[in-house]
């Protein structure tokens, strides 16, 4: 596990993962193997995923994510 | 009522006695259905309130007063009033508040679950999504981190969620059922992250969340 990273907000150094975080979910890595392919503590990985799945999941997420769709597509 | 009374404090004359006997005879059977009539309907009035009290059907009260008891009470099988005694059950208020007081206390033991620091999103994360056959996340996957790893991602908070979820929580397994729907289908915008439309769903897959 890498221990460069110097913020326990998902400040900057979390920010140059986050597409390669959400890439390794997304071919379903697992959280061990994501925090050996990317220098960011374990905890933020988790945490960043968390704010991601909590933004698809929770109220509002699809009518969000439709809204998305029907003007970024 | 007959045409002539008769005062109490004076005898009557002999010859009218038998007239007077039928006087008191007929009076005596108007009062009493005249009284009949009134006890029944305070006894109906009696009967709709304790009725709205705890939702007993009237028509179990009625039954005395319309002669079609089926109650095993002897005296429900006789003809004339008879009186419900029976009161609102305590018992079963008592049985109720109790029920009440479980179920908000099950939810209160719930929402510490759900809306804790480390909730079902985390053990999700742990757990890399596996799902055993029973439907529960495998809690096996939690043994694989290092003592560091475990502290950081406070293991043991997540296995007192697994038991929570164990415990056939609808929500936690409809949101480990979303997660690994939408698994493979979410696309990053690294432009915007702290914006919420970091988050693109192909659209076959915003179906899937309700």
């Amino acid at each position: 596990m890498a221990n460069n990273s110097d913020n326990n907000d998902g400040g900057p150094i979390i920010g140059l993962y986050r597409k390669q975080i959400i890439e390794a979910w997304n071919q379903r890595k697992s959280l061990k193997q994501i925090a050996k392919e990317i220098p960011v503590p374990i905890q933020e990985i988790n945490k960043y995923l968390k704010e991601i799945e909590k933004a698809v999941i929770q109220p509002g997420g699809k009518s969000h994510a439709r809204k998305d769709i029907s003007t970024r597509l | 009522m007959l045409g002539k009374t008769f005062r109490q404090d004076c005898d009557p004359p002999p010859d009218e006695l038998p007239y007077l006997f039928l006087t008191l005879v007929c009076e005596a059977v108007q009062l009493r259905s005249r009284i009949k009539a009134r006890v029944a309907g305070l006894l109906e009035k009696h009967i709709a309130f304790v009725h709205s009290l705890n939702f007993r059907p009237a028509v179990e009260f009625l039954s005395p007063l319309c002669g079609t008891s089926k109650s095993s009470n002897p005296g429900a099988d006789r003809s004339g009033l008879f009186f419900d005694s029976r009161r609102p059950n305590p018992s079963a208020k008592s049985a109720a508040l109790v029920r009440r007081k479980t179920v908000a206390e099950k939810q209160t033991r719930d929402d510490s679950f759900h809306e804790s620091e480390s909730d079902i999103y985390d053990l999700y994360n742990a757990c890399n999504g596996i799902v055993r056959e029973d439907g529960l996340l495998d809690i096996r996957e939690l043994n694989d981190f290092t003592p560091e790893e475990a502290v950081a991602l406070n293991v043991a908070r997540l296995k007192e969620i697994w038991t929570h979820t164990a415990t056939g929580c609808s929500r936690c397994a409809q949101i480990v059922k979303i997660l690994n729907s939408i698994r493979g289908t979410l696309k990053a915008d690294i432009k915007d992250p702290s914006n919420d439309q970091i988050i693109l769903l192909d659209e076959n897959v915003s179906d899937l969340i309700s």
